[in-house]
């Protein structure tokens, strides 16, 4: 119990002497034996990355098991870490493969394949701004929080994993374009059509679900 | 970085299955995709990162711009719950459990060091038994291993440069590349670079450097033999059958007249299969590797008892083993000298 007793003897000692290092300068500190940095790295990822690996796998539970799994990987890959490279879309990639991995075991649905070709002849097109009008406004105008958090929940869960992994990392941990790429390992240009292909999955599913929860409304009061 | 986008355009339904309901219209089959503003509006607000955006630029976010947004921020609706502060414990108590496991697996054999038997004579057999396989066996097993690796990179590399001067010889009406100069055939082929005919194939970016060449200035080596040309006029793609050779490892009776060696004993291959063989590439575009390039003849020397008749890949028809000038370039069209 190594990291727990070093971590608790100098508890007072991290937030004060780590609180100014940068991911990359703790992740340093720990290859050189400093293991209170690397508590401080867990700690300070904890919130933002159970919040991804939640809406990704859809579970708090799976969240914090593969929460564990990427952060053994961190510890066990740290002397390969490159100093010079941004720590947190490292962590990202090993946390996403972790997830994926997880979501394989799990074979919940079947995953889609990331190489079948997209955007056929008779695609149509959704337009961000005329979803935002109509019926369905009025209902989202008119949710309740529980029934909106429902709603979005059963959206979310419901979108190809690769959607909801890019569409995750770009709202919210603010990935750029090129840290995504890195993170998943795939071309700028498939970062760019994919989260295009996402943004428009999910808006047509909310407004799908908008439309449904509108009609459930419809069927109760008549 | 390689660029897929071609096969993202914005969203599917092919080969998905059925339990994914969204962007699809079920009802339609037809598949949803962004329009080019809003894909714009995406990037504008995306490609930097969403951090990107501060105070003073959203106030000049357009209509679009504060579409995506507005939808997005439904997201914010997840009900993901916060993660407990025990979370953290318990991912250093795992990390130590795992390195607590791991060196338990090193002290149980440590231990088994250090219990001091003696050594016994089923032990002992068994040991030299185990040396004797891996001396018997496992040194030719990674020798061949080895040479089967030196195969396949001959292939590889004479692969790319193949198929260089084949869309090289598409380019140019049939001819094939002859970069040297136009005398270069009052020069004995053992006192130039004769794969130097190859460079346009660099200049124009067909082949890497690497694939012909390795070392630079004054230590460079070819790596390749071309097959040499009778006269410039006819050295044409349409004029060689499938069967003819056209480039292959280095040529070892070149190599040993540029060492200042006569050949001496067979010549079996090239030194970068250690003489054991060569691999060629033919018009047709196999790469197979040749085991006895080397014909022995049984030409009656006058003076000297059986002379030995290098193979014509290596040395034009009429070459003898005695002589002492080289290789002499060829005559007939007829003749594979491959040259480096």
């Amino acid at each position: 119990m190594q990291h727990q007793d070093q971590a608790r003897e100098q508890e007072a000692a991290p937030a004060a002497v780590h609180a100014g290092k940068t991911d990359e300068e703790l992740l340093v500190a720990y290859r050189e034996g400093d293991r209170v940095a690397f508590a401080t790295l867990v700690e300070r990822y904890r919130a933002d990355l159970v919040q991804f690996l939640h809406r990704f796998l859809s579970s708090r539970a799976a969240a914090e098991d593969v929460f564990q799994d990427a952060f053994l990987q961190v510890h066990l890959a740290a002397e390969s870490f490159d100093a010079d490279r941004r720590f947190k879309p490292w962590l990202y990639t090993i946390a996403a493969n972790k997830a994926r991995d997880f979501h394989r075991k799990r074979k919940r649905r079947s995953a889609a394949s990331l190489s079948t070709p997209v955007g056929a002849a008779d695609g149509r097109e959704t337009t961000l701004v005329d979803l935002l009008e109509g019926p369905s406004e009025e209902v989202d105008a008119g949710l309740l929080e529980s029934e909106r958090q429902q709603l979005v929940k059963e959206v979310v869960d419901n979108m190809p994993a690769h959607y909801r992994e890019i569409l995750l990392l770009s709202y919210f941990q603010k990935l750029s374009y090129n840290q995504i790429a890195d993170s998943l390992q795939i071309p700028l240009g498939t970062v760019k059509s994919r989260l295009h292909a996402s943004v428009a999955n999910f808006a047509d599913a909310w407004k799908t679900a908008l439309d449904r929860q509108n009609q459930r409304t419809r069927d109760k009061t008549s | 970085m390689q660029d897929h986008s071609d096969t993202g355009s914005e969203s599917s339904s092919a080969g998905r299955d059925s339990s994914e309901p969204h962007g699809v219209d079920p009802g339609t089959q037809r598949v949803t995709s962004l329009s080019e503003a809003d894909k714009t509006a995406v990037d504008r607000l995306f490609e930097d990162g969403l951090d990107h955006l501060n105070q003073a630029d959203a106030g000049d976010l357009n209509d679009r711009e504060n579409a995506v947004l507005q939808v997005l921020s439904n997201l914010e609706q997840y009900p993901a719950e916060s993660s407990s502060d025990e979370l953290v414990d318990a991912t250093l108590a795992g990390i130590d459990r795992y390195e607590a496991g791991r060196e338990n697996r090193f002290s149980i054999s440590a231990d088994q060091g250090t219990t001091g038997r003696s050594i016994r004579l089923p032990d002992f057999f068994a040991t030299a038994a185990a040396l004797f396989l891996a001396v018997g066996i496992g040194v030719p097993l990674f020798e061949s291993i080895q040479s089967n690796e030196r195969i396949t990179m001959s292939q590889h590399r004479l692969g790319t440069v193949g198929s260089a001067i084949a869309g090289f010889s598409i380019d140019q009406g049939g001819a094939l590349p002859l970069s040297g100069s136009e005398d270069q055939r009052d020069t004995p082929l053992h006192q130039q670079y004769y794969s130097k005919n190859l460079s346009e194939l660099i200049d124009g970016e067909r082949c890497g450097y690497s694939n012909l060449f390795s070392g630079s200035g004054d230590n460079v080596r070819p790596l390749v033999g071309y097959r040499v040309f009778v006269t410039r006029k006819t050295f044409r793609h349409a004029r060689f059958s499938p069967d003819d050779v056209l480039i292959s490892d280095p040529n070892p009776v070149l190599d040993s007249f540029r060492a200042n060696e006569r050949p001496n004993g067979p010549m079996s291959g090239a030194v970068t299969h250690d003489g054991q063989g060569l691999v060629v590439y033919r018009f047709d575009g196999s790469t197979p590797f040749l085991v006895e390039p080397t014909d022995f003849d049984d030409h009656q020397s006058a003076d000297s008892g059986p002379s030995r008749r290098m193979d014509l890949i290596w040395v034009s028809d009429g070459y003898r083993h005695g002589d002492q000038d080289g290789i002499g370039w060829p005559t007939a069209d007829s003749d594979d000298v491959l040259a480096h």
